[in-house]
């Protein structure tokens, strides 16, 4: 038919033409400086006089670049509150949070990103033992609750997600068990599951070296692999397992079941186990956020993670996502246990040997390939 | 095909020579890297039994897969050919929708309907089934990635399309049985697009990370991506030397297809194409027929639809709000479509130098790109950005990176089809438009590459469903923002590829149904675009 073959032609055609010309562009304000654009702040290589221009600027021309390794239906509430807030326009680059590390240090001092928010601790670590990340200054990082402060002055915490057991309610109270050493008995076999490769994973097991030490600690992985546990690419893909009756229990963080319990309904049935006993398995893993070093936007970067450190974000944080908030007066949902009575150990996880350490004991144990 | 080099055979070679820079990038980089990583611990990695094991499991998973696809696809292409099939057309066109579906899409919907809980179970609960077999592994792998079938009937159908059907109408009027025309007339013509087909499906296999992360198959790549993902500096060093034994087991497999390919057959004469083809009668296997495309179009494109319209009910009635992605929608077709225009383009250079060029020069181009399609998409964009980062700083996190990065990823899915082609021309085509006075550039151009109509659409489509579905290099390398600078309030750069990953990542299970059934209709665009290319004669 000709009429179709013509459609199809001129569709072709205006597509390639706005495309191209997007393109060409979006290429024209990376490698020329005379285009005229909206976010006239992107820092160029070698530019000295770039920091003096971008703090003369008036607040609603600016833009601020933040790469994040937290998904976007996470943040982004927030990120929005912060531009309606400031008319500060939030520039996002979501990712995998170890490829997004791996970009920012290759491209060093000509990075676009401002901020780096990550949802795991290890990261945040990493990326200050390649002196990627500016010092903060000691008010910021007293806004955090006594407990989650954390040694490193390259990053604040910004969220908590407790370790928990999810269970499926089959099971009475009564037949959990009280510490994670009992899931090394027979009568666990087949019924556990746990999500080797997950960052907040390792994190648990790398406090339990640093509470138990190597070799018990080896000895408890070596002890749950005898009861052949299930293993999840995430913490999701687990929690849905215990829904299904797949396992009995999985080794998670705690908010991935009011996330389910949206998407599938209040009767999903499963529960968290919170252990309260001081010990790895009750440990509060931190999401945080620390400013770039090469970035040329200091006092606005500090400026957003004192907003995401403000009551509102921290209140978004906990209502919405079911996060524990890291500031003092901002309470945790109701369905939570007090942050105080979770009783989490008291270790500091930024250490990077130690994480170095943990993978090597995981692949030793037989855990992770 | 003798030819006697002049300057337009040079200036081939040139482009042959500026691909394969480009191609070779990743390779490159890898292999720089490890050098300088021999006189490390990594290097044990060598000689672990584990990494024999991941190898031997990546090969049979790559090698199994392909050869299901194949035999999936075979029927699948003659029966859309020119048959009396039911629905014949829409088959043709549907069935090459599951290339849509990514594998960690597929490898979802496997443990969703196999799996402990999954549809299969609930219905055999009642029977008394407490546990299902468990269906991860190498098992349930294979399954998700058979999925890609269609890499390999899009190059069938390109193939059946270009025969000439005299050849079929010659055996049957000598008195051949139907069967036993398609097995000494047909079936030898299609050797060369099912061994490109099985290659490809074999690549595609050995480098997804999606589907054996999902179902736990501890293939190479899935190591890969372990270790790579690692904070420890030995274990990304390790990576680096997986990776380059992927690329050996990707230039092996090449090279094995290569050496069971044997010479492809020249067409009878110039005038094969547009000859249209008889219908074929199946007669009592028409039924059968149908139900075999009807059984494949269920598993492949109405499973997944149905899966996520169901998420898409359940979301709606807990009173979720849907949003529907359509920047994201709009970016991917823009980049699907020049992406798969540019490098079904690029593509027909090495295709043409194989045929009238320098045929070795064609061969390090071929061996070169395959590298790039075999690797872990995340290998490929992390080593693209070292390199561009350390040389190429004005194009890092621009569209144009983006789609040369597609290129060296892509560009074995249009080039497999075109250089067949190319081959199965007459050469009397050629060779009269040069006694005509073209030049052979003219000649190519006007000759050569319009008789390879059905080529070039397949491959384009190929590389355009492969486009819209890429993850990690689209995450990683892409702009932060889309049309800055001419757009009042440029949107954030997304894919419906990446939207997928975002939402999937926390199981915003609603959220993501109208992102995958946008995604399906995005492939649907690229097979109603791609150029019509139907001859035959008689009813539907």
């Amino acid at each position: 038919m000709p009429h179709t073959r013509t459609l199809r032609a001129s569709l072709l055609v205006a597509a390639l033409a706005a495309f191209v010309g997007a393109a060409c562009d979006n290429g024209g304000t990376t490698t020329t400086a005379d285009t005229p654009r909206s976010a006239s702040d992107k820092p160029k290589a070698g530019d000295p006089k770039a920091k003096a221009g971008d703090e003369a600027k008036p607040a609603a021309d600016e833009t601020l670049t933040v790469y994040s390794g937290r998904k976007e239906n996470l943040v982004k509430p927030v990120f929005d509150m912060f531009e309606a807030e400031t008319g500060v326009k939030v520039r996002v680059k979501y990712g995998e949070t170890q490829p997004l590390a791996t970009a920012l240090i290759k491209e060093g001092e000509r990075t676009e990103a401002d901020v780096f928010v990550a949802q795991d601790a290890s990261t945040l670590g990493f990326l200050v033992s390649k002196d990627q990340l500016a010092d903060l200054p000691e008010d910021l990082r007293n806004r955090v609750v006594d407990d989650f402060r954390v040694k490193a002055n390259g990053w604040v915490p910004i969220t908590g997600r407790a370790r928990v057991l999810a269970y499926n309610t089959k099971l009475k109270p009564e037949e959990l068990p009280k510490s994670v050493d009992e899931l090394t008995d027979p009568k666990w076999k087949g019924r556990i599951g746990w999500p080797p490769e997950n960052a907040s994973y390792k994190s648990f097991v790398s406090a339990m070296v640093k509470l138990r030490g190597a070799e018990k600690t080896e000895a408890w992985l070596k002890g749950v692999q005898a009861n052949a546990p299930k293993t999840y690419p995430k913490n999701t893909p687990a929690v849905r397992a215990v829904g299904k009756g797949e396992i009995d229990v999985a080794l998670v963080n705690h908010y991935y079941l009011y996330r389910l319990k949206a998407e599938l309904g209040d009767d999903f049935p499963v529960k968290n186990h919170y252990f309260k006993d001081g010990s790895s398995a009750a440990l509060v893993n931190i999401s945080g956020a620390g400013i770039v070093k090469a970035s040329k936007k200091q006092e606005l970067a500090l400026k957003f993670l004192r907003f995401l450190l403000s009551d509102k974000a921290q209140q978004h944080f906990a209502e919405t996502n079911y996060e524990f908030p890291l500031v003092p007066g901002v309470k945790a949902k109701l369905d939570l246990p007090p942050i105080e009575e979770i009783k989490p150990p008291k270790v500091d996880l930024t250490a990077l040997d130690d994480l170095e350490a943990t993978e090597k004991l995981l692949r030793s144990a037989g855990v992770l390939p | 095909m003798p030819h006697h080099r002049d300057g337009y055979q040079t200036a081939l070679s040139g482009v042959g020579a500026l691909i394969l820079a480009v191609a070779v990038l990743p390779l490159l980089f890898l292999g720089v890297q490890g050098a300088t990583l021999l006189n490390t611990e990594a290097i044990e990695v060598f000689t672990r039994p584990d990494t024999g094991w991941a190898v031997l499991r990546t090969l049979s998973l790559g090698l199994g897969v392909a050869a299901l696809c194949v035999g999936i696809a075979l029927p699948l292409a003659w029966l859309t050919h020119s048959t009396d099939l039911p629905g014949r057309r829409f088959f043709q066109l549907g069935l090459n929708l599951p290339l849509a579906v990514p594998s960690y899409v597929s490898g979802f919907i496997v443990m969703a309907t196999l799996g402990h809980g999954g549809w299969l179970h609930e219905l055999l609960r009642p029977l008394g089934v407490e546990q299902m077999p468990e269906i991860r592994g190498g098992l349930g792998a294979t399954l998700a990635l058979l999925y890609s079938y269609p890499f390999a009937l899009i190059g069938l159908q390109a193939a059946l399309e270009s025969l000439d059907p005299r050849l079929w109408e010659a055996a049957r009027s000598l008195g051949c049985s139907p069967w036993r025309a398609w097995r000494t007339v047909v079936l030898p013509q299609l050797r060369a697009p099912l061994l490109s087909g099985g290659l490809l499906i074999a690549l595609y296999t050995v480098g997804d990370f999606g589907a054996v992360s999902l179902l736990r198959y501890k293939s190479l790549s899935y190591i890969i991506y372990l270790r790579q993902d690692s904070l420890s500096d030995a274990y990304r060093h390790e990576a680096v030397f997986l990776a380059l034994m992927l690329v050996v087991i990707a230039v092996g497999l090449v090279i094995g297809s290569e050496k069971a390919g044997g010479e492809v057959q020249q067409a009878l004469s110039a005038q094969s194409h547009g000859r249209p083809w008889p219908v074929v009668r199946l007669g009592r296997w028409r039924w059968p027929a149908f139900g075999l495309c009807c059984a494949v179009f269920g598993l492949g494109v109405a499973l997944p639809v149905g899966l996520v319209a169901w998420w898409l009910a359940r979301g709606l009635a807990l009173g979720h709000t849907i949003p529907l992605p359509t920047a994201a929608t709009l970016i991917t077709l823009l980049l699907g479509v020049v992406g798969a225009l540019l490098i079904v383009a690029v593509a027909a250079f090495p295709a043409l130098l194989s045929r009238f060029g320098d045929e070795a020069a064609s061969r390090r181009v071929r061996l070169t790109s395959h590298v790039g399609y075999a690797l872990p998409g995340i290998v490929v964009a992390l080593a693209l950005l070292s390199a561009v980062t350390a040389w190429a700083w004005p194009l890092y996190q621009t569209v144009q990176l983006l789609l040369i990065a597609y290129l060296i990823r892509f560009l074995p899915l249009a080039m497999h089809t075109l250089s067949e082609s190319l081959m199965r021309q007459s050469p009397s085509l050629y060779d009269a438009a040069r006694s005509l006075g073209c030049t052979p550039p003219r000649a190519w151009w006007r000759v050569i590459l319009p008789n390879s109509r059905a080529a070039l659409a397949a491959g384009w489509l190929a590389v355009f469903i492969a486009v819209i579905k890429e993850l990690p290099i689209t995450l990683l390398l892409g702009p932060i923002d889309f049309g800055e600078g001419i757009l009042e309030d440029p949107p954030r750069f997304e894919t419906l590829a990446t939207r997928i990953w975002t939402l999937t990542a926390d199981e915003y299970f609603s959220e993501v149904a109208p992102v995958v059934l946008l995604l399906l209709a995005t492939a649907t665009v690229g097979l109603l675009l791609r150029p019509d290319t139907q001859h035959r004669r008689g009813a539907p």
